[in-house]
This record gives structure tokens, sequence and C-alpha cells, in this order.
């Protein structure tokens, strides 16, 4: 079994991450499964970006949660500016009281001048509360400063920036070609079915009757499809065959001869293939598990 | 569905403020990418993640792609199906 991962280890890297305390991070990971679980219950299927696709689906008299793991993580950083700007600011209070009478002239001063003066203030900390915040605000200044220096336009970067669109652009008319060829050579994103005919399936002792109707071994490699229009009358029901058996699908979709299968017990009326919305939910299911697949 | 970024922030904000926690929006964004990154990070180091009070995700590493499963505790399935009944 895998190793369990400590939930206080988890809140202490986020806690590092964001810079703040561990006690709000426990709250708010508790209240973000709060708030899928809310999303589940009302919309029945929902996706988190770097988390994965939760369905409900109904399994006898009863429903269970369909799970379909992210294969990439969150696009998305961590954005602390927020901090050294707070930082900064308590910083500047202070020193504005200290102050008080000093000339309101020397907000025209030139930036430059005033960072050096913020610097050379802030390697001399007081105490060590100080002491944090100077670093905080190096630390800032630092960063901003570089900022600065890369946005310096020089006729490198103007040539480097062009060839950047240029890509950018290149990329997108192939991409835009490549989705006109797919569309117009009459392809969707569904799994191919390989053409296969009087396949048989020699039936197991099933010991889970409660999850599953049937244990069957193909006595040939077999689509999902093949198998959910055998055994459900439809093939657009392969999702569920893909989810009791993942572990031996391979990227075609195919099972392969003599793997133990399982066909879920679902109750195939769950979706009337007449009603278009519904029947676009189970293939947007479909296309969803074949992308993340693919 | 997809679930709004923003919208979700917002709710969490709300209710955490309920309970006294004050924090900016910056911070519940933060805590939203570090806490889905860094689940993501540790079920690729093969460690299984338990969710108090919903659940486990563990990941199987398989070629030509990996799999991620959840196993609700039973008492979510319990919720969930008093809920829809």
């Amino acid at each position: 079994m895998n190793k369990q991962t400590d939930q206080l280890e988890l809140n202490r890297i986020i806690a590092q991450q964001t810079l703040l305390d561990e006690s709000v991070v426990e709250a708010f990971i508790s209240q973000l499964f709060i708030e899928i679980e809310k999303s589940i219950i009302v919309d029945s299927h929902i996706k988190v970006d770097g988390l994965g696709i939760f369905r409900i689906i109904k399994s006898g008299d009863s429903h269970r949660i369909l799970y379909l793991g992210s294969n990439t993580p969150i696009d998305n950083s961590i954005d602390l500016s927020h901090i050294s700007r707070e930082a900064e600011n308590r910083y500047s209070d202070t020193r504005g009281t200290d102050t008080e009478l000093e000339p309101t002239s020397s907000l025209e001063e030139n930036i430059m001048t005033e960072e050096k003066e913020v610097e050379s203030k802030v390697s001399i900390p007081q105490d060590p509360q100080d002491e944090a915040d100077a670093i905080v605000i190096r630390n800032f200044l630092d960063s901003e400063r570089n900022t600065n220096r890369n946005r310096v336009v020089t006729p490198t970067n103007h040539r480097k920036s062009n060839l950047v669109k240029t890509c950018i652009i290149t990329l997108i008319i192939l991409a835009v070609l490549g989705i006109g060829y797919i569309i117009l050579s009459g392809s969707s994103i569904k799994p191919k079915e390989k053409v296969m005919n009087n396949i048989t399936f020699k039936e197991m002792d099933n010991t889970d009757t409660i999850n599953y109707s049937r244990i069957i071994i193909p006595e040939s490699d077999v689509s999902l499809q093949y198998i959910a229009r055998t055994y459900y009358g439809n093939d657009i029901y392969w999702p569920y065959i893909f989810e009791a058996n993942k572990n031996i699908v391979n990227n075609q979709f195919i099972i392969q001869a003599g793997s133990i299968t399982k066909i879920p017990k679902i109750a195939v009326d769950l979706v009337d293939l007449h009603n278009g919305n519904e029947a676009s939910t189970v293939q947007a299911l479909g296309d969803e598990i074949y992308k993340s697949i693919r | 569905m997809i679930m709004d970024e923003s919208k979700l922030c917002d709710n969490i904000r709300n209710n955490l403020k309920a309970k006294g926690i004050d924090i900016s929006e910056k911070d519940v964004h933060n805590l939203y990418v570090s806490t889905l990154s860094n689940m993501y990070a540790i079920l690729d180091e093969g460690q299984t993640i338990e969710v108090p009070d919903f659940g486990s995700f563990w990941r199987k590493k398989t070629e030509p792609t990996s799999v991620t499963f959840f196993k609700p505790i039973e008492r979510l399935l319990e919720r969930i199906n008093t809920k829809r009944k």
C-alpha cells in the first residue's frame, strides 16, 4: 500500500508557500471539499482544474461517485506580491511617523534614489521585527528592479519578441489547419472501434453481485464499445466499462484477450438516449476520458 | 460543469469569514492554487491523500498514462444518497 500523507505535513507545506497560518490552511481545505461536495450534489457532474472530474451515477438503487483524475497540474501560480507590499507599507507608515516634519518634495524624487534610501534605512534594523520587514522589502525591491531591467527594450529584445510573436502566430495557424482537417475528414474525438465479429466471452463466477452483473473473459482482443453494446445494448455506455477496468484497458481502449473484465451494474435506463441533453452528457464524459488518456 | 474558481473562492472566503477567519481574495486564491498543485505533486510521488470527511485519492503509475483513483468515505455516499432521494 502507498505511503499515507500526513495531513499536517500537507498543511505545513501549503502554509509555507502561502505565508499563512496552518490553522487557516486546514480550515480552507475543509471548506474547499465542502464546496466540492455541494456542487456534486447539485450538478451531478463537475470538473475541478488540477483535481479531476466527479460525476454521480445511479447504480442499482443508490448513487455512486465516478471519478476521473486530472493528468495535468493546475495552471496557475501563487502571487505573494500583496504580502510584500503590506510589509513595505507597514514600514513606510512607521517611517512616516518618524519623519512627519520632512518636506513633501521627497515624493518627487527619483525612484532609484528612494529605493536606495529605503535600502539604506532597512539595512540598519532596530529590532527583529524590523529586520524581518527589511528582508521582505529588500527582496521585493530586488524583484521589482529585476522586472524593470527585463522590461528595457533593446533591438535584440525587440527582435526576440517579434520572433516569439511569429512562432505563436504560426502555431495558431497550424492548429486551425489541423482542426479544419479533422472536421473536413469527418473524424471525431471518439475511440475508434476495432472491427470485430463474433467475439465470444467466457463467463466466470461473479463473487461481487452487488457491484457487478458479470465477470467475463474475452477470448480475443475487444473494444470497450463492443462490450458495452453486448451487455448494455448501446456502445455509448463504454465509460462505465472503462471505469471498472482501468487497470487492464490500454490507450487504444482495447481489452486484451484473456483479461478478467468486470461488467458493472448500472441502470441502463439512467440515460434517455432520445433526450439530446442527457445523451450529450454521457458523450461528453466519454470524450473527457478519451482526452485524458490520449 | 466546470467549477468557476473565482466563485468557488468567494464562497470559501465568505464561509471562512463566518467562522472568524478573515483572509484576502489573493490569500484564498493562493491557498486554492497551492492546495491543488501540492495534492497533484504528492499523488505523483505515489502517496495517498486522505481528505477528512471526504475520501482518499491515490495515483497508480502505468504506461502510457497514470490513473488517479478516489474512494469516498461511506458517510459522503450516505449524504449524497440522502440528498438525492
